[in-house]
Formats: structure tokens, C-alpha cells, sequence
């Protein structure tokens, strides 16, 4: 499979000849390197461990002095309780401290680890909220623009509808006017028709007795 | 337990976490976003158990969270692109050879993206990072054998995904 034209291959090869910067920046290393400082401030496991020991080693010695010095000081041989209570107090007074230490240290350390842990998934829980509100804010005003956008063409609508009812009203009484006046030229015209006619007829009657009477004296001529 | 100095790690590994980081992400506030974590999730790892491999451990982290990124980023364009039906990993060959290389990079870490995540992880590792099948095998806690047959799915289906859309026309799509 790894041929020389494998577009794979080619691929490949290409990726890893791109230009890339060879560290990262120096901000971004101090970042990084201030934080392992801070959560490794507390002295490490193992050191904590051996003061531990030591601390706990002097403390046995201290115990131990002070049996021995109480009972070599003591008038009488002290009783079982004396010895508790006097365990008791030099515990209290030299080992709770360097124990209430090594707690908040340890807890300290615990809690930083957890926190950076937790503090990673929280950017990116945010980071993924913050695009599902401005995706959510985008759609809700896309919507309120195409309803606006919506209402506005409602309008035009309705305003051109307006104006085309009035031309057809206007045309309407304009055809009915201009019927009403052919109406009233035909009227006119028939009548001047029949007056044309009537003149006509009496023209002809009157053209008939002239050329009779123009026959009869050009007949009455010829006879004498 | 051993204790590791992780001050002194993160100087002698930034390089080649940054370059995985920065190799996928190609963009700078990613990839320092990826570096960082990658850092801080090892040192958190650290702390609850034993690291032998702190470089393939460190590795392995980068290319996880890089991958991560570069799977959310495609599905976001993708998701913005979806309305215009334009298809993110473009087919189409273009005049020039050097943009034609780009883009076939491109195409590339795209592609990476679409794979399923465990395929993705080893075929970095392997391809980009040059970890062993041993090393790979160890740091993901499966087989060798398991490694193999990732790496040829994985193979398999970017050479799917890197081919042009004539050729994929011409046969039957991966997987069928």
C-alpha cells in the first residue's frame, strides 16, 4: 500500500514539512512552569515522609528523657496514670504540630491537583455554553428580524392592494362616464338624422313640383 | 514513589508537545490551550499513580486533547456550513501545485477529525509522533496486535476520506 502516489503518503509527507514555530511561546512555557511551581512548593512525599520520621524519632527521645528524668526526680515510684498523662502532654506538645502540618500540606497539594483537574473541564463546559448562547441569541434575533422584516411586507401588501382598488374604482366611473356621453352622441346624432331626413324629403318634393312644372311650360312651348 | 520534577519536564518536553499540539491545531491560542492541559493533566496523572513513560504519556495527552479540539472545531464549521450544503473536505483539485499540497494537508487534519477517536489517537502517534507499536500499545493499554489493526482502519479510511470526489463516485464507498 505505501505506493509513491499514495495521496496518504503524499499527505503525510506534506503535514509534516509544514513550517511550525519549534517552541511554544515563552508566556505560555512561564504559565506552565509558574503553576508546577506553585502546586510543588510543599516539600515532596518522600521529604515530608522522612521529617516525619525524624520528627517522630525526637519526640520517642523527649518521651523517653522525660520517663526517665520523672523517674529518677520522683519521690515515689509514679503511677500508671502519671506515666499516661505525661505521654499524653509531651504527644500534645511535640508531635500534633508537625501532624497538623504535614495534614494541610498534604491537603493543600490534594486539593490544587483537583483544582486544576477541575479547572480545565470547567473552561471548556463554559467555553461550550458560551457558543450555545450566542448560537441561541443569534437565532432569537434572526427571528425577531424575519417577523419585522415579515410585518413590513404585510404592510406593502396591503397598501398596494389599496391602491389598485382605487384605480379600478377610478376607471370604473371613468367607463361609466364615458358611456353615459356615448349614450348621449348617439341620441344627438339619431336625431339630427331624422331632421336631415325630414329636410331631405321636402327638398325632394319640392325638386318634384318644379321639374313638373318645368315640363309643363316647356310642353305648352312646343304646342304653339 | 518516584517524584518526578515536573518544572524540569515541562522544559525538556515543551518542544515536541507543542509541535504535536501545534501540527493538528495550527493555530496558536489552541494549541497553547492544548499544551497546557496536556501539562497539567499528566502532572494531576502523576500524582494518583506511578508515570514510567512521561514523553509517550505527554504525547499521548497532546494528541487526545488536540484531536478533541480539532473533532469539536469540524463539527462546528460543518455545523455552519450546513445551511449552504458546502461540503467541509473539498475534492475539487485546484490549477496550482503548491495550493494543492496545502489543501491536501488540510484535508488531511480533517480527516483525522472524522476518524473514530481511538484510531485517530494511534495513527498520530505512530505517523506524527514515531512512537513504537510497543510504546503505543503500553500507553493506550491495549495490544500490539490491537495497534495494527487500528492503524490499517485508520489508513484505510483516510485514504477514503483524502480521495478525490471522481474517484469515490467510481467504486462502492468505504465500509460497504
Amino acid at each position: 500500500m505505501e505506493r509513491k502516489d499514495d495521496i496518504l503518503q503524499r499527505a503525510i509527507e506534506q503535514y509534516s514539512n509544514e513550517p511550525i514555530p519549534p517552541q511554544p511561546p515563552q508566556d505560555v512555557l512561564d504559565a506552565l512552569l509558574t503553576k508546577f511551581g506553585e502546586a510543588t512548593v510543599p516539600a515532596p512525599q518522600a521529604h515530608n515522609t522522612h521529617t516525619f520520621r525524624r520528627l517522630a524519632a525526637a519526640a520517642a527521645v523527649l518521651i523517653f528523657a522525660g520517663f526517665a528524668a520523672g523517674r529518677l526526680s520522683a519521690p515515689r515510684q509514679p503511677g500508671s496514670a502519671e506515666i499516661q498523662k505525661a505521654i499524653e502532654q509531651s504527644l500534645a506538645t511535640s508531635i500534633e504540630p508537625a501532624v497538623r502540618q504535614n495534614v494541610i500540606a498534604d491537603l493543600s497539594r490534594q486539593w490544587q491537583a483537583t483544582l486544576d483537574a477541575s479547572y480545565v473541564a470547567l473552561r471548556e463546559e463554559l467555553t461550550e455554553q458560551y457558543r450555545t448562547d450566542l448560537l441561541q441569541v443569534a437565532a432569537q434575533t434572526l427571528a425577531s428580524s424575519n417577523a419585522t422584516t415579515h410585518r413590513l411586507l404585510e404592510e406593502l401588501v396591503a397598501s398596494i392592494y389599496i391602491a389598485q382598488v382605487q384605480n379600478r374604482q377610478w376607471v370604473a366611473s371613468a367607463l361609466v362616464e364615458l358611456d353615459a356621453t356615448r349614450r348621449q352622441d348617439s341620441a344627438h346624432f339619431a336625431n339630427a338624422l331624422v331632421t336631415l331626413a325630414a329636410a331631405t324629403e321636402g327638398e325632394i318634393e319640392r325638386t318634384k313640383k318644379d321639374m313638373a312644372g318645368l315640363l309643363a311650360g316647356t310642353r305648352d312651348a312646343n304646342t304653339d | 514513589m518516584h517524584v518526578h520534577n515536573w518544572q524540569r519536564i515541562a522544559e525538556e518536553h515543551a518542544s515536541v508537545v507543542w509541535q504535536t499540539a501545534y501540527r493538528l491545531l495550527r493555530n496558536q491560542a489552541d494549541a497553547a490551550d492544548c499544551f497546557q492541559e496536556a501539562f497539567l493533566a499528566a502532572f494531576a496523572l502523576s500524582q494518583r499513580q506511578p508515570v514510567r513513560n512521561v514523553r509517550a504519556l505527554l504525547l499521548h495527552l497532546a494528541t487526545t486533547r488536540a484531536i478533541d479540539q480539532l473533532r469539536r472545531r469540524v463539527r462546528r464549521v460543518r455545523h455552519e456550513a450546513n445551511d449552504d450544503g458546502i461540503d467541509i473536505v473539498s475534492a475539487r483539485p485546484g490549477p496550482d501545485a503548491d495550493a494543492q499540497n496545502l489543501e491536501l494537508a488540510e484535508r488531511l487534519r480533517a480527516a483525522i477529525a472524522q476518524l473514530p477517536p481511538q484510531e485517530a489517537k494511534v495513527f498520530c502517534l505512530r505517523h506524527f509522533n514515531d512512537l513504537s507499536y510497543r510504546e503505543i500499545s503500553k500507553e493506550l493499554t491495549i495490544t500490539s496486535g490491537a495497534v495494527g489493526v487500528l492503524l490499517h482502519r485508520a489508513k484505510a479510511r483516510l485514504r477514503y476520506l483524502l480521495e478525490p470526489v471522481e474517484a469515490k463516485e467510481k467504486r462502492l464507498p468505504y465500509g460497504t
